[in-house]
This record gives C-alpha cells, structure tokens and sequence, in this order.
C-alpha cells in the first residue's frame, strides 16, 4: 500500500550548499549526499528512511554551520586582539 | 507563527549588518575577517576560498572580481536568492527545483570538480585560484 500524501521530507539541499561554500567543506558535501539519498529513498517509496535522510542531512548540514560560526567568531576575536596588539 | 516571525527578523537583521560589513570593509585589508584553518592547515583552496572577497566585490556589482575570487559564489547566489524569495512566495515550482537531483548532482559535481581543478598548477588555470 503506497500513500501518496505523504509528502517528501525536506532534504536541506540549499542549505547544505550554502554549508558548503561557507562552512565547512567535507560536512556540506555530507549534507548534500544525504540529500540524495532524501530523493532516492523517497522516489523508491521509502518514507522512512527519506524521514532518516532527512535528519541526517539536517544533522551534517547543522554541524558544518557551527563549525563555520565558532570559526568565524574565534578568528574575529583573534583578529581584533591581534590588530590592538600590534597598535 | 509568531515566535517564527520574531526569529525570521532577528535573523534577516542579523544579514543585513553582516552584508553591510562586507559592502564597507574589503576582506583583502582588513584582519578582522575569519581566516581558514583548512587553507592554513593543508595549504589547500577549498571550493569556498575566496568567498569572503567574491561577496565583497558582488555587493559592489564588480562581477569579474567575484569570479577571480570565486566563481561558486557567484553562480549560487541566483540560488540562495530563490531559496529566499521563496519564503515569501511559496513556489510550487521554485520548491521543486531547489530541492531537485539535477541541483544536487550539478552542485555536487561541480564543488568537487572546482576544488581539484583550483589547486593545479597549471598556467591557464591560474584564473581559479582565489
């Protein structure tokens, strides 16, 4: 029994390449490949695991952004405490 | 709706500033720009190398600079600005197609080919380098 109401889970595509170019290289592709997997699974009629894509995907997509914010904020504090240093 | 609506402005605020940041202050003179540590880890430029000045030199309209400095930034940010006017306007069509296979395998393709083909030392791909 195939349900065709249930929508296809976000797969996060834009936002893991998004990720990617600004983030963190090896998680955005992470997230790009589960997105994949998001249309795959679901195509197949594989909901829940286009379900478990779909965190994933979120997940990586997730992890890259922080890693781009902690990297981004530590070396703007590095920049200005290196810059007042140097005065 | 209404703690969305509240989070949606914090954030689009949040944007504003960043991008006013980047119109002002070229990254190239300025050290309180976040440096890599992958490229200073590996001596590598990853497909986002470059993507702090090529949104300098957008926001400024100097396209051929962007692309010297990174040609994904500008080839994406048509996406990213359909992926947000989307908010608004709830596309059937738009959703469609950001969410495609033929976005991600181009995308994917596309990242990995950039990152192998900027690190070459080969004159004529001297353009691709940020």
């Amino acid at each position: 029994m195939e349900d065709f109401d249930r929508p296809r889970p976000k797969n996060y595509l834009v936002e893991s390449i998004l990720a990617t170019i600004f983030c963190c290289l090896p998680f955005g592709v992470a997230g790009i490949v589960f997105a994949s997997r998001v249309n795959s699974a679901y195509d197949r009629g594989d909901y829940d695991e286009a379900e478990q894509a779909s965190q994933d995907a979120w997940k990586w997509t997730k992890i890259s952004i922080i890693i781009g914010v902690v990297v981004g904020v530590l070396s703007f504090v590095g920049g200005i405490v290196g810059g007042m240093s140097g005065m | 709706m209404k703690i969305i609506n509240w989070k949606f402005y914090i954030g689009a605020l949040m944007a504003i500033l960043l991008l006013m940041l980047f119109v002002f202050f070229d990254p190239s003179h300025y050290s309180f720009f976040p440096k890599c540590p992958f490229l200073k880890w590996t001596g590598l430029f990853c497909p986002g190398c470059g993507s702090q000045r090529a949104i300098h030199d957008l926001l400024r309209f100097d396209i051929a600079s962007a692309l010297d400095h990174n040609i994904l930034v500008v080839l994406f940010t048509p996406v990213i600005l359909l992926y947000l006017s989307n908010f608004g306007f709830k596309s059937r069509r738009v959703h469609d197609f950001l969410t495609s296979n033929t976005l991600l395998y181009s995308t994917l393709v596309l990242v990995i080919t950039y990152f192998v083909l900027r690190n070459l030392e080969i004159s004529w791909l001297e353009y691709l380098k940020p």
